[in-house]
């Protein structure tokens, strides 16, 4: 399929959930009225809810799940392994562990920024760490193995430092960070997280040509004039930005970076370069879809995005894991 | 065109891989880098497309450094074809050798020396194929269309051969000496002494990180030389003209 | 002369015995195992029969019987720490851990576990029961008249939409001690209105369709971070124009006397009149 069709297909998906979204919720809006409120630069308690509340939730949604879809396919592209995501190998809890100490100590009120450049450092932390665990081409058990001590290991400093903060309601919030959430962000969070994830996109985006010479290995890829530091180090970077920015305001949304780049990849010929910004778009798709089916649930209490994209993703994973060491048998 | 190699040094761990090593390379010269395994080889055909740095010594591209050159520059004038290549993705044959366009940037003509690259290997009916369901062959002469697609000067290619069946081995040498012919420099790493003595214009012999021998291959070929380089007995003749090596017994 | 001596050892029996129940009924060595249970013992005992009360309740942030605590020891509710503090009576909430309770009751300690009081009824047979286990059914009862008085002060019909909004967007709803509470200080609460019942989530959407008055807040901790705190500093809730009052965390916490102190802070956010010393 070509790349474009295929873009604006999913392109046009995001919009449309994105739209979708922002008439779903607890409250029925008059849609009518409100349309009309809009246009005319009124102000009315379903326009506040409206561009404060529905706006920012479908915005973020849309962000958050580019970041987690374009991270995704970029760290395989370059770990040149399709289990390697953003979640699977601890970068989104690490990202958690970076914003949870930067907001509970009190940073954050400071400013705002630094949230989720907390959770960027947090990422950045965790990538290198799992660098060093699994070595540039890792096999899938040693990607899957250093994942799982990364995640474990961010997992537990999370939940420490939650029980450490001195505020009493911190220790319930851990639910939030593991599982992420969308509901009552605000217009704040897309401002000062967003900037940082699109830097991150740069980086993931850049020279996509890299990528594909990667697949024919280190050396090959050298000698047609890619920089093997330089790439490594951009798509680290890339990644931690991307990642860590969404994880702070959007706590862990596990899978998506899993989930996405398996399904499209045969659809862009299996190349990475392709698969890089339909990935960003069929992240959004995802996870704009699972927030909508998170509020029109009939729960007492909203459901938590991460358990929708765990249970799509979990099987998937295992079923991938199953056929990569079919293969490498 | 004219690569020059100078008293490259290789060592590690104190152990020295290579050791003042000259070699060049000239314009339309087909030249085989022999010797035993753990000779250097490898190492020394990295070093001269500028993936290793040496301890000691320069490698001059028309009288330029590598070092000095830009990474696309040198990629676009020097192809490589390491020993060993995984494919990570099932990308298609016609992606793949596409991908030797990538020192180019987007330039137009890329399209054209993609199909150049696929007839001369006559890999064009399998354009469409993935990589991962072709035979060895068929692999070895996608990744040569690869190499070729770059549409470089000089062409480094270690062991391209020693997998394939003669059909291919001699495909593969005919293949290498146009190229030659047409143009460029061509440095192949190998092991079948007959064939390089059949199709190289040049023999480079390599043992123990030390040149033991470098010129036409029936100076270099000989029967003492190989004796104390691969520690076999060879029996050599002539046939129509050529000159064959064949390893014989231990010594 | 039989009958003089049976009469004398009836007597004497009977005297014993009551003096025995008069000792009984008044425990000497009161220990306390959670806050809101601490608050009722500082309130109604005579300090020195009181043993022990949690460490919950001597910090200022969390109690008002911070200062009446001075003095005291202080328990963290371990089973093990209050066997050996050797009370005679224990008192402790619902949710005190199972384990220390098992241990309590295999050696025999009075134990009196209180609940939480869903409404004004139940927090008056509270200070009652406390009373009697205490053996101050006097002081108790002047208590209860006490409180009467200065809720019936603060009483006002209702005229205002108030609700209280906790972190992460939970609220008092219809039944519970708060919503009385915002009745008797002159607030429809919104939520009961729109059919909350108990302490449940209400969306911030619906916060902003439905304003209150008055947003009440419970004030948790001063300055420190939380994820729940950032609903309460949305953009949302701030365009809509409506007065925000902080409660504090002791003031309403426990159904004890400290809430005439949410009242009166409830009170205040409408114009409330004087001030009653506590």
């Amino acid at each position: 399929m070509k790349s474009r069709v295929l873009n604006t297909v999913l392109a046009s998906s995001a919009i449309v959930l994105a739209a979708a979204g922002m008439t779903v919720g607890p409250v029925d809006l008059p849609v009518g009225e409100m349309v009309g409120q809009l246009f005319a630069g009124e102000r009315s308690a379903s326009t506040i809810v409206f561009l404060e509340l529905r706006v920012p939730r479908g915005v973020l949604g849309l962000l958050v799940g580019a970041s987690l879809g374009l991270a995704g396919a970029a760290m395989q592209g370059l770990l040149r392994n399709p289990l390697a995501e953003p979640g699977i190998v601890g970068i989104s809890g690490s990202a958690a562990f970076g914003a949870v100490v930067v907001f509970y100590s009190g940073l954050a009120a400071l400013f705002s920024l630094a949230l989720p450049l907390g959770g960027i450092a947090g990422a950045f932390v965790g990538v290198m760490v799992l660098f060093i665990l699994s070595g540039r081409q890792a096999s899938t058990l040693t990607i899957v193995l250093a994942g799982i001590a990364v995640n474990a290991f961010a997992g537990a400093a999370t939940a420490l430092a939650l029980n450490l903060s001195p505020n009493p309601y911190a220790a319930f919030e851990i639910i939030f960070w593991q599982l992420g959430s969308f509901a009552d962000r605000s217009f704040e969070h897309v401002l000062f997280a967003g900037p940082l994830m699109a830097v991150g996109w740069f980086m993931l985006l850049w020279r996509p040509g890299d990528l594909d010479a990667l697949s024919l290995g280190e050396e090959t890829a050298a000698s047609l004039g890619v920089s093997l530091p330089h790439l490594r180090f951009r798509i680290i970077a890339g990644a931690s930005f991307a990642v860590g920015a969404a994880v702070a305001v959007s706590g862990v949304i596990g899978f998506v970076g899993l989930v996405v780049p398996h399904l499209l990849r045969p659809l862009v010929g299996f190349q990475p370069s392709r698969l890089l910004l339909s990935s960003a778009l069929g992240g959004a798709v995802l996870v704009l879809a699972a927030d909508i089916f998170v509020r029109v649930l009939p729960t007492a209490t909203e459901l938590k995005i991460g358990v929708v994209t765990a249970i799509v993703g979990a099987p998937f994973f295992l079923l991938l894991i199953y056929r990569l060491r079919q293969e490498e048998v | 065109m004219r690569l020059e190699a100078q008293g490259i040094t290789v060592a590690k761990d104190s152990h020295l891989i290579l050791d003042d090593v000259n070699v060049c390379l000239g314009k339309g010269e087909l030249v085989g880098v022999l010797g035993p395994n753990g000779a250097g080889k490898s190492t020394l055909l990295r070093v001269l497309a500028g993936l290793e740095m040496a301890g000691t010594g320069t490698v001059m591209l028309d009288g330029q450094s590598i070092s000095t050159m830009g990474t696309a520059e040198r990629a676009r004038m020097m192809g490589y074809l390491p020993q060993k290549t995984p494919v990570s993705w099932p990308l298609s044959v016609e992606r793949v050798v596409a991908l030797g366009r990538l020192p180019h940037g987007d330039d137009p003509a890329g399209n054209e020396a993609v199909e150049r690259a696929l007839e001369m290997t006559k890999t064009a009916n399998l354009r469409d194929r993935s990589v991962g369901t072709l035979s060895g062959g068929e692999r070895m002469r996608v990744l040569v269309a690869r190499l070729l697609a770059v549409e470089a000067r000089v062409l480094l290619v270690d062991e391209p051969i020693a997998a394939l069946d003669p059909y291919f081995q001699l495909e593969f040498m005919e293949l290498f000496r146009s190229q030659a012919h047409a143009g460029c420099g061509v440095l192949i790493v190998m092991h079948d002494l007959t064939l390089a003595s059949r199709f190289c214009d040049r023999v480079v012999l390599l043992s123990g990180g030390h040149v033991v021998g470098d010129g036409a291959p029936g100076t270099v070929l000989t029967e003492s030389l190989v004796q104390d380089a691969y520690h076999v007995n060879v029996q050599t003749g002539v046939i129509d003209g050529e000159r064959y090596v064949l390893p014989w017994d231990l010594r | 002369m039989l009958t003089l001596l049976r009469l004398a050892s009836f007597c004497f029996l009977t005297l014993g015995a009551l003096c025995a129940m008069a000792g009984q009924s008044a425990p000497k060595r009161v220990v306390s195992l959670n806050l809101c249970a601490d608050e009722l013992v500082l309130a109604l005992a005579d300090k020195s029969s009181i043993q022990s009360v949690s460490w919950l309740v001597a910090d200022p942030q969390m109690s008002f019987y911070a200062d009446e605590a001075g003095g005291l020891h202080l328990n963290r509710g371990g089973a093990e720490e209050v066997l050996s503090l050797h009370p005679d009576l224990v008192v402790a909430g619902t949710y005190t851990t199972r384990a220390t309770r098992t241990v309590l009751e295999d050696h025999g300690i009075p134990l009196l576990i209180l609940e939480l009081p869903e409404s004004l009824v139940e927090v008056f047979e509270q200070i009652r029961t406390v009373a009697d286990h205490l053996g101050r059914q006097e002081r108790g009862a002047g208590l209860i008249a006490e409180l009467r008085r200065q809720i019936e002060a603060l009483r006002v019909p209702v005229q205002w939409r108030g609700l209280v909004y906790h972190p992460n967007g939970f609220t008092n709803g219809a039944g519970t001690l708060v919503d009385e509470m915002l009745a008797i200080t002159g607030y429809e609460n919104v939520a009961s209105a729109s059919g909350v019942q108990g302490f449940s989530q209400f969306s911030l959407e619906r916060v902003v369709m439905n304003p209150p008055d008055v947003l009440v807040i419970n004030q948790v901790a001063e300055d420190l971070p939380s994820m729940a705190d950032q609903i309460l500093a949305h953009r949302a809730l701030k365009r809509s124009s409506l007065q925000i009052v902080e409660v504090p965390f002791k003031a309403w916490t426990c159904g004890s006397p400290a809430l005439v102190e949410g009242l009166r802070i409830l009170r205040s956010a409408t114009g409330g009149q004087e001030e009653i010393s506590r």
